[in-house]
């Protein structure tokens, strides 16, 4: 379950001013009704569960892969696989965390299989290769890099930072989402804001 | 590391700058219906109804319940055909060798050693049977 907020914590999904979704509010308890009704036979109940979760699952996924096919297919893949293992889900547990482990973790491995060239990480100091008289060219060269650096962070941290900073979930929630502490979910936080912070501080210097 | 310390300007500002930087999950182009109705069709595949699970229940009482049966029903038939030529041959020999049985096999077998020699004197049937039915014991 999601732990108490910390301070640096941010509000969970649900009440985020910068959801990207159209979900319906979270609601465990509704949910763990409706899991319990699939795991009756009731397929037609998992219909309202995927009606209630796809959009944030193919945000996640979306954040992940870049490419919307590729994230719709790993929503459908992860649905499924959640379903067919869905008498593993232990009883008082939420479902959606659960559901969007499957799919960061599904996400991942399309990412990792395709190889996205988008690994480069940028020495400090280097100067841009651009340098363009425009204030918008400058900027959009600016974030360009920026989000070098974020793909090139380790899987972990750049899917907590993908996860908190862009979905809007809270530290604890990213924790429970990967599956690591809440604890150990702060510090590769902390790691990433400290590199990408270095690294916008670098590009800004530059420009 | 400090996790007690609260979000401050830079962190506000990396994450303005991060999402400038990333894409936003494009929520507008989604056919959220069709995906939906893909992530259905598959669930119907892979997972059976409750109307299946009833249905495969049965079954699944129907051969927890045949199959010990089943197996027991074949174990018996295999021993009926492994034995049925065994006995059948045991029959037949004791018919055949019933079948030669003569009326002076019996009396041997019927009649005491000592009336042998006039079985085998060449009496005639009738005074042999007289005599077997007759004997006493006695020395003629």
């Amino acid at each position: 379950m999601v732990g108490s907020p910390r301070p640096g914590d941010r509000r969970p999904l649900s009440d985020s001013p910068r959801a990207t979704t159209a979900d319906p509010p979270l609601d465990e308890a509704y949910d763990a009704r409706l899991v319990e009704r699939v795991r009756n036979g009731e397929v037609e109940a998992y219909g309202e569960l995927v009606g209630r979760h796809m959009r944030r699952a193919f945000a996640i996924a979306f954040r992940i892969l870049e490419h919307r096919e590729d994230a719709e297919d790993v929503v459908q893949d992860a649905f499924i696989r959640a379903l067919e293992r869905i008498d593993t889900l232990a009883r008082g547990r939420a479902f959606h965390p659960w559901l969007y482990r499957i799919v960061v973790n599904r996400a991942l491995n399309v990412r990792r299989s395709r190889s996205i060239c988008r690994t480069e990480r940028i020495p400090p100091g280097t100067p841009a290769t651009v340098v363009s008289p425009d204030r918008s060219a400058e900027r959009a060269e600016l974030r360009r890099r920026l989000k070098a650096a974020l793909d090139g962070l380790p899987d972990r941290q750049r899917t907590i930072v993908q996860l908190t900073e862009l979905e809007g979930f809270s530290a604890a929630e990213a924790a429970e989402i990967l599956g690591i502490s809440s604890a150990t979910a702060r510090w590769h936080l902390h790691q990433a804001r400290r590199t990408l912070r270095k690294a916008l501080e670098t590009l800004k210097e530059e420009e | 590391m400090n996790r007690n310390r609260a979000p401050d300007r830079s962190d506000d500002d990396l994450r303005r700058e991060l999402l400038a930087a990333s894409p936003a999950p494009p929520i507008h182009e989604v056919d959220w219906k069709r995906l939906r109705e893909r992530v259905m069709r598959a669930a119907h595949a892979r997972r059976p109804t409750r109307h299946d699970v009833a249905w495969f229940e049965v079954i699944a009482g129907w051969s927890a319940r045949g199959v010990p049966i089943a197996a027991t029903a074949v174990a018996a038939a295999v021993l009926t055909l492994v034995a049925l030529p065994a006995s059948s041959r045991a029959i037949g020999d004791a018919a055949s060798a019933e079948e030669h049985v003569t009326i002076e096999d019996e009396l041997i077998a019927a009649t005491p050693a000592a009336a042998h020699p006039l079985l085998y004197a060449g009496a005639e049937p009738d005074a042999l049977l007289e005599a077997a039915l007759l004997y006493d014991g006695a020395e003629p």
